[in-house]
């Protein structure tokens, strides 16, 4: 049982099917994501957790042929009601990928950019732009550089620079798509702290292969095999007691 | 671990059964120094009782190994699930296999400074305490071998088998002291026996629970829980 069942979820899905075509990607998931919490999805490659997070900001309607059925709510709303503008659903449920992709502009830009399509205050920007560096945890390493290449940084600079260009649009979800597999331990260690920090603030959704990663940084975990969600719970239970053989077979390496 | 699905890695699994090897080499150990031990009670042979003695360095040394195969797992394979209760009950075990070692070289060293007094007593219940610590002994290892819920859920109730020979060992010399004063340091040496036998059936207990912590992830310790009520 989820710990915070009496409190009403950010986000849900609610007996959510994605299809590519025929094909099933993810079928009838429900989880709900609650405030201030982390929940990680985890499972073999192909078990379709990318999927279904990509499905929570409508990052599939890029794909030709998925078909949703099925319920995705923020705030209470269904995100794939006709009403909704996708665009500006993703100012509300911003995304990491899992490579850092930083515009080919200055770091100052690549935050300014998001901001000032959405009619942002100009006056308001740079403001904006300090505050986003400094919940990411990257101000201070880049305070005096706003206007070199952002492509100049890091790989682990890269990352947060992403999560600084995703907090800009002041989200209350991010999605994060195996956000440090392309990263090293020690820029990983620094993302997963800023993790812990964010969370304070926002809802969020982390795929991850590193299921250490997962047992660190996440308070619920939700294991996914061959599209289907197998369980999902506090993620300590999870990790010492799960209940299904299938979550214990693969966070004990016995699948394959 | 599951018994019938194997890790990917093939290394991961001979890492858990070197881990669990030491553990049964050290169980094995155990239950043959209590042997020993019954042994030299039985024949007065103080030979046996200071061989028994001459062995506890052995089981420090594989205290040691298992400790550093566990840590092995634990910095190597990030274990979870049932592979980290495994590990973290061996960790556990095997401190308390190391301690029943100390306790039967007690024993024997009891054993040997009562050899030099005249018998206070015909030894019928203290044979048959270690009779059954004995089996307990077996029982937890075989418990945790085959990861079994049964056995070990046996182990808790026969605990209060072992109390009861103490108990009625403890009254019986108590009551031949105050009778006989010139008995008083013998029959201490043999309190102090039948008290290191509870106790090495209270360690067999702590095995147990480690082994249904294995199995079910239940934390059954100071609960009475799988114990029949008195």
């Amino acid at each position: 049982m989820l710990p915070v069942t009496n409190v009403f979820p950010k986000l849900l899905t609610d007996k959510l099917t994605v299809k590519y075509g025929e094909k099933v990607g993810v079928e009838n998931i429900s989880i709900k994501f609650f405030d201030s919490k982390v929940t990680a999805l985890i499972g073999p490659s192909g078990c379709g957790k990318s999927t279904y997070l990509r499905s929570l900001n409508r990052m599939n309607d890029f794909i030709p042929n998925v078909k949703i059925t099925g319920k995705v709510l923020f705030s209470g709303q269904d995100i794939y009601d006709s009403s909704i503008d996708p665009a500006l659903l993703r100012r509300h449920i911003g995304m990491v990928f899992q490579k850092p992709n930083p515009f080919p502009k200055t770091i100052f830009e690549n935050i300014a950019w998001g901001p000032k399509r959405a009619k942002f205050a100009k006056t308001e920007i740079p403001q904006l732009i300090e505050d986003s560096l400094r919940q990411a945890a990257l101000w201070d390493e880049v305070k005096d550089r706003l206007h070199t290449s952002a492509l100049g940084l890091s790989g682990g600079q890269q990352q947060r620079l992403c999560i600084a260009r995703a907090i800009a649009m002041r989200p209350s979800v991010l999605l994060m798509d195996e956000p440090c597999s392309a990263l090293d331990p020690i820029a990983t260690s620094r993302i997963e702290d800023l993790i812990q920090t964010l969370k304070e603030k926002y809802t969020i959704v982390i795929v991850t292969h590193n299921m250490q990663q997962a047992a660190r940084v996440s308070d619920i975990t939700a294991f996914f095999l061959n599209g289907k969600l197998v369980e999902s719970g506090e993620t300590k239970q999870i990790f010492t007691l799960p209940k299904e053989i299938e979550t214990e077979n693969y966070l004990t390496g016995k699948f394959g | 671990m599951n018994e019938v699905v194997k890790h990917t890695s093939h290394q991961f699994d001979e890492d858990l059964k070197r881990l669990k090897d030491s553990l049964v080499l050290m169980g094995g150990m155990i239950e043959s120094m209590l042997k020993d031990t019954s042994d030299a009670l039985l024949s007065h042979n103080m030979e046996i009782a200071q061989s028994v003695i001459d062995r506890d360095n052995e089981l420090d040394q594989l205290e040691k190994r298992v400790d550093e195969q566990a840590i092995q797992v634990l910095a190597l394979r990030q274990p979870a699930a049932q592979d980290l209760r495994f590990v973290t009950a061996s960790m556990k075990i095997c401190t308390d296999l190391e301690r029943m070692g100390d306790i039967i070289v007690n024993i024997c060293e009891r054993l040997v400074e009562l050899s030099k007094f005249s018998p206070v007593k015909s030894y019928r219940d203290l044979p048959r305490m270690m009779e059954c610590t004995g089996k307990m002994i077996t029982k937890s290892i075989d418990a945790f071998v085959n990861l079994s819920m049964e056995l070990a859920s046996e182990v808790l109730q026969e605990d209060d088998e072992v109390d009861a020979l103490f108990r009625s060992i403890w009254s019986e010399l108590i009551e031949m002291m105050r009778q006989n004063p010139s008995i008083l340091e013998p029959g201490v040496k043999l309190l102090f026996i039948a008290k290191h036998l509870e106790r090495l059936a209270d360690h067999t207990t702590n095995i147990a629970e480690q082994v249904i912590f294995t199995v079910k992830g239940l934390d059954v310790r100071h609960s009475g829980h799988l114990k029949p009520t008195p």
